[in-house]
């Protein structure tokens, strides 16, 4: 397993494609919103400032466009070159397989994301609490957010016979994820019709659950959510973990 | 798997899409025996990649009934998987890694040691460093053989494995073989070459998706084409007297390599007898000799192989 992740890791390093839906992407935004939105009004906590919660929403962003675009087109590049058709062979079943595949990008999107928040923090003055129990939570809540959007798209490149569709069905979720997320489009702004719509939507908590996350306050529901999303992805990642991920349609 | 049944066997293989190639297999399974080298030969478009994918479970458009040293189910477990290795026609990875990542990547998976005797005789030894994506296609190739071999799998699946090696490398390979032969492993390899067939001991031919023979690669050059061949030279005949000279003989081709030789099969008794016919007029022009695997390899990929099938 461990010589599948050391490899996989180096593959995905150096695909140009999936380094831009996960570095350049979120930095490109992070400094058009910023630059472009930030109302520069004084707010009492850090948790309220537009620079934190953008920070954190374009970290969710991060996750979601490398899964669902990085990931998603990188998985069905190689898939289409007869790349995973190897690994089909190795002796570990195609779940162990694809959770080091899923495990490679996870490392690179938290090793990202710790970048990505302390970087904007110090370059936006945001003054966020340094508490072992906001880093455990962190790193909880981008961990767990990472693997549920990595393993939904599994069931998507499975399904997909090429990069096009899986692109076009990622778009779906995105928009999805995008608008239910409350990254841009606060809750308290949106109709009372969709509010339900909202907060049902594992996104919306991915996000909530990671701004919460700063705050050394958190209860049981915190913990509860992400445990539960956590199995939830594990079990879409061992369902979707079949021969039609590795095999060219 | 039973002491007494093959590491390979296959029983069914059905298209289960609209499109592809069917598949018709003997009443009898087809059995790769252990110990033994199998190519599996026929022309271009016969299905010898395709069948090997099927087996193997890579072409999920069939519905495979065999099994892989005891193992029928397509998803073969890990135990099974340890005891194979697969080369594929089209075998990559990420352009990112070095073939040194591949390397280490094997000895990881298998948790066997870098095999520098197989690197060496591949000829890897020196790319070693180098980038998978600036390395050429023969180099891929046989970082593929590397792949399959280096951990002496028990079954070795390779799919035209000379397409990268030239002939000191595939000889090198063919040793190998043998060598895996002797040590009760068994190897096939679907090929075009001859001198892999040459080696074999047992042959699969291949004709549209049919599968015409399977067993003693022996048996099956002397039920298809005899023991001798009447190489006739064609330079300066007529069309007519060309038609006239391919209709006896048991099987015939020419012999591929663009010359004008006409090869007539048979056996050595009844090509002598045609050699002195004297309506044929072929006895100043014809040498009578034993068939080499040259003459084998381009039977099959003539178009007139099929004229001589069931």
């Amino acid at each position: 397993m461990l010589a599948l992740i050391a490899f996989e890791l180096k593959s995905y390093l150096s695909n140009r494609m999936a380094m831009f839906w996960t570095v350049a992407y979120p930095i490109a935004m992070l400094a058009f919103l910023v630059i472009i939105f930030d109302p520069g009004i004084p707010v009492a906590t850090f948790t309220e400032s537009y620079s934190f919660q953008t920070t954190v929403g374009l970290v969710s962003l991060a996750i979601a466009s490398t899964a669902l675009f990085g990931m998603g087109q990188a998985m069905s590049d190689t898939r289409k070159h007869r790349a995973l058709v190897p690994y089909l062979f190795v002796p570990q079943s195609v779940f162990s397989v694809v959770t080091a595949i899923l495990l490679s990008r996870i490392i690179v999107i938290f090793g990202f994301s710790v970048v990505f928040i302390m970087g904007s923090f110090a370059t936006l003055g945001v003054d966020a609490v340094v508490h072992p129990q906001v880093i455990l939570q962190v790193t909880v809540s981008i961990l767990v957010a990472s693997l549920f959007r990595f393993a939904l798209v599994l069931p998507l490149i499975a399904v997909s016979k090429n990069a096009t569709t899986i692109i076009s069905l990622a778009n779906v979720v995105n928009i999805y994820a995008l608008l239910s997320a409350g990254v841009f489009i606060p809750l308290a702004v949106m109709p009372d019709w969709s509010v339900g719509f909202i907060t049902t939507s594992p996104f919306y908590h991915l996000n909530a659950g990671l701004q919460a996350a700063f705050v050394p306050t958190t209860g049981l529901e915190f913990w509860l959510i992400h445990f539960g999303l956590s199995a939830l992805g594990l079990a879409i990642a061992y369902v979707s973990s079949s021969r039609r991920i590795m095999v060219p349609a | 798997m039973t002491k007494d049944s093959p590491p390979v066997r296959v029983h069914s293989i059905k298209l289960t899409s609209s499109s592809g190639l069917a598949f018709t297999v003997p009443d009898s399974p087809v059995d790769f025996d252990q110990g033994r080298f199998t190519t599996l030969i026929g022309q271009n478009g016969s299905g010898k990649t395709t069948l090997l994918e099927a087996i193997l479970g890579i072409r999920t458009e069939y519905a495979v009934r065999r099994s892989i040293l005891g193992s029928d189910r397509i998803d073969l477990p890990n135990s099974i998987k340890r005891r194979i290795g697969v080369s594929t026609q089209v075998h990559s990875y990420s352009d990112g890694v070095t073939v040194r990542d591949v390397v280490r990547l094997h000895g990881g998976v298998y948790g066997v040691p870098i095999n520098a005797e197989l690197l060496d005789l591949l000829d890897l030894t020196k790319v070693v460093g180098s980038a998978y994506a600036k390395t050429s296609g023969g180099q891929k190739k046989r970082l593929s053989l590397y792949f399959s071999l280096a951990h002496e799998p028990e079954v070795a699946f390779l799919d035209e494995p000379e397409a990268g090696l030239d002939v000191q490398g595939l000889e090198a390979l063919l040793d190998r073989v043998q060598e895996r032969s002797k040590a009760g492993r068994t190897t096939i390899a679907a090929t075009h070459n001859s001198m892999m067939t040459d080696r074999a001991e047992n042959v699969v031919f291949l004709h549209s998706g049919d599968i015409v023979y399977a067993g003693q690669k022996s048996c099956f050059v002397k039920q298809y084409l005899g023991d001798s061949v009447l190489e006739v030279d064609t330079d300066g005949l007529s069309k007519q007297d060309i038609e006239r000279i391919s209709l006896v003989g048991k099987a015939q081709c020419f012999d591929g390599v663009g010359t004008d030789k006409l090869l007539l099969f048979g056996n050595d008794a009844s090509l002598a007898e045609l050699r002195g016919m004297p309506d044929l007029g072929i006895g100043q022009r014809s040498i009578l000799r034993k068939i080499k695997p040259a003459d084998v390899m381009a039977w099959i990929n003539a178009r007139t192989a099929t004229k001589c099938l069931p």
